[in-house]
C-alpha cells in the first residue's frame, strides 16, 4: 500500500494532533483561497459606476445641469441631480445594478464548475437586489408618482445632501460589499468595503472636485469627480484582487 | 474530568475524513475531484471516505453531469459541520494536555 492510499497529505504513520490541525489549517486556508472571487464583483461593479459618468455630465454643482425630475422617467431618478440627463441616468441604474448582480451570480456558478469548489453567492445577490428595491420604492418621484403618504418619505428630509446628487446606488453598492465580504470569509474585502463605504457616502455628500481644486483642477472635471473616484476605487481594488489571486493560484497551480 | 482523547469521534478522526469535513467546512460545495487532488488520494480511496461519512449523516452526495462528463458535488450536512467543529475542538484540548 503506498503513502497516497494510506493516507494522502496527512502521510503513512499518522501524525500528532498537532500536526494534524497544522495540516487541516492548511486545507482549509488553500480551499477558502481556491474559493475566493470577489475581484469580479469588485471590477464589475467599478465598472457599472463608470459606465454612468455620461449622464452625470455637468450635474455635479449644477452647473447647467436641469434641475428636477420633468418626466415619468425621471420620477424613478435616485435623486434630484442626474445631470443634463437624468432620466437616462435613472434608466441606467434601473437596468445596470440588477443586471450586474444576475452576472455575478453566474459568474461564480461557472468558476464553480471550472475550480471544483463552490460559495455561497445567494446571500450576497438578494441583499444587493432587495436594498435597490428599497431604493426604488423610496426614490422622491416613486412615492408622488403613487400617491404614496407624506410619511413614507419623510424621513428623507433629515438625510440632508444624501439624495442631492442621484448616486444613492452607490451606497447599496458598497452596503452589499460586506455581505460578500462574510461570504467569502476575507479580511481582505472586508477591509476593501470599510474603506469604500466613506467613499460612497462623500460622493453623495460632497462635491469632490472641491478637493481636486485645491490640488490642480484639470486632473478631474467637475462633473466626473465623484463618479470618478468611486468606480475607480473598486476598479483598482478589484485589479489589485485579481493580481494577488493569479499570484497565489501560479504558486499552488490552482485554477483562479 | 474526562481526557481529551474520549472526545473524538471514530468516524470523524479518521484522517482523510477530517481532511473532507476541513474542505467542506470551508465551501458551500466541493467537487470530487477536487477533494482527491486537495487531500491527495486516490478515487478509489476518496469514494470509500465519503461513503462512510455519507452513512453517518455527515454529508451528501449529489451526481450529476456537466456535459458528458460526471461529477459529484459533495456537501456537509449541519450534523458534519458540528461533527468537525467538535473534533477540532477535541484535538485542541488533546494538544494543551500534551503541551503542560
Amino acid at each position: 500500500m503506498g503513502s497516497a492510499e494510506a493516507g494522502g497529505i496527512f502521510g503513512v504513520e499518522g501524525p500528532r494532533a498537532g500536526e494534524l490541525l497544522e495540516t487541516l489549517d492548511r486545507v482549509t486556508q488553500r480551499t477558502r483561497l481556491a474559493r475566493h472571487a470577489y475581484w469580479f464583483p469588485l471590477m464589475l461593479f467599478g465598472a457599472v459606476i463608470l459606465g454612468a459618468l455620461p449622464f452625470y455630465y455637468y450635474s455635479i454643482g449644477n452647473y447647467g445641469g436641469r434641475p428636477g425630475p420633468i418626466s415619468v422617467i425621471d420620477r424613478f431618478g435616485f435623486g434630484a441631480g442626474g445631470g443634463n440627463h437624468p432620466w437616462g441616468a435613472a434608466l441606467y441604474w434601473l437596468i445596470s445594478v440588477p443586471l450586474a448582480y444576475v452576472v455575478v451570480a453566474v459568474f461564480y456558478k461557472v468558476r464553480a464548475n471550472r475550480t471544483g469548489v463552490r460559495s455561497r453567492v445567494w446571500p450576497f445577490v438578494v441583499t444587493g437586489l432587495v436594498l435597490f428595491a428599497m431604493l426604488l420604492a423610496t426614490a422622491p418621484g416613486v412615492v408622488i408618482l403613487f400617491h404614496a403618504p407624506v410619511w413614507l418619505v419623510s424621513w428623507q428630509s433629515k438625510l440632508g445632501d444624501l439624495y442631492s446628487r442621484g448616486l444613492t446606488p452607490i451606497l447599496v453598492i458598497s452596503i452589499a460589499l460586506f455581505v460578500l465580504a462574510r461570504l467569502e470569509r476575507s479580511w481582505g474585502l472586508f477591509w476593501i468595503s470599510v474603506a469604500f463605504l466613506p467613499v460612497a457616502l462623500l460622493a453623495n455628500l460632497y462635491n469632490i472636485s472641491n478637493a481636486f481644486y485645491r490640488i490642480n483642477h484639470w486632473i478631474v472635471p467637475d462633473w466626473a469627480a465623484n463618479i470618478a473616484v468611486a468606480g475607480g476605487f473598486l476598479v483598482f481594488f478589484g485589479a489589485v484582487s485579481l493580481i494577488a489571486q493569479r499570484a497565489w493560484s501560479s504558486r499552488h497551480g490552482a485554477s483562479s | 474530568m474526562a481526557h481529551p482523547v474520549n472526545g473524538l469521534d471514530d468516524v470523524v478522526h479518521q484522517r482523510a475524513r477530517l481532511g473532507v469535513l476541513a474542505v467542506l467546512h470551508e465551501t458551500a460545495r466541493a467537487e470530487f475531484g477536487y477533494l482527491k487532488e486537495a487531500l491527495e488520494l486516490t478515487d478509489g480511496n476518496l469514494s470509500r471516505h465519503l461513503t462512510v461519512l455519507e452513512d453517518a449523516g455527515l454529508i451528501t452526495q449529489e451526481k450529476g453531469y456537466e456535459g458528458k462528463r460526471p461529477r459529484t458535488w459533495v456537501k456537509a450536512t449541519k450534523a458534519g459541520k458540528k461533527a468537525f467543529e467538535a473534533e477540532i475542538g477535541a484535538l485542541k484540548a488533546l494538544v494543551r494536555q500534551v503541551e503542560r
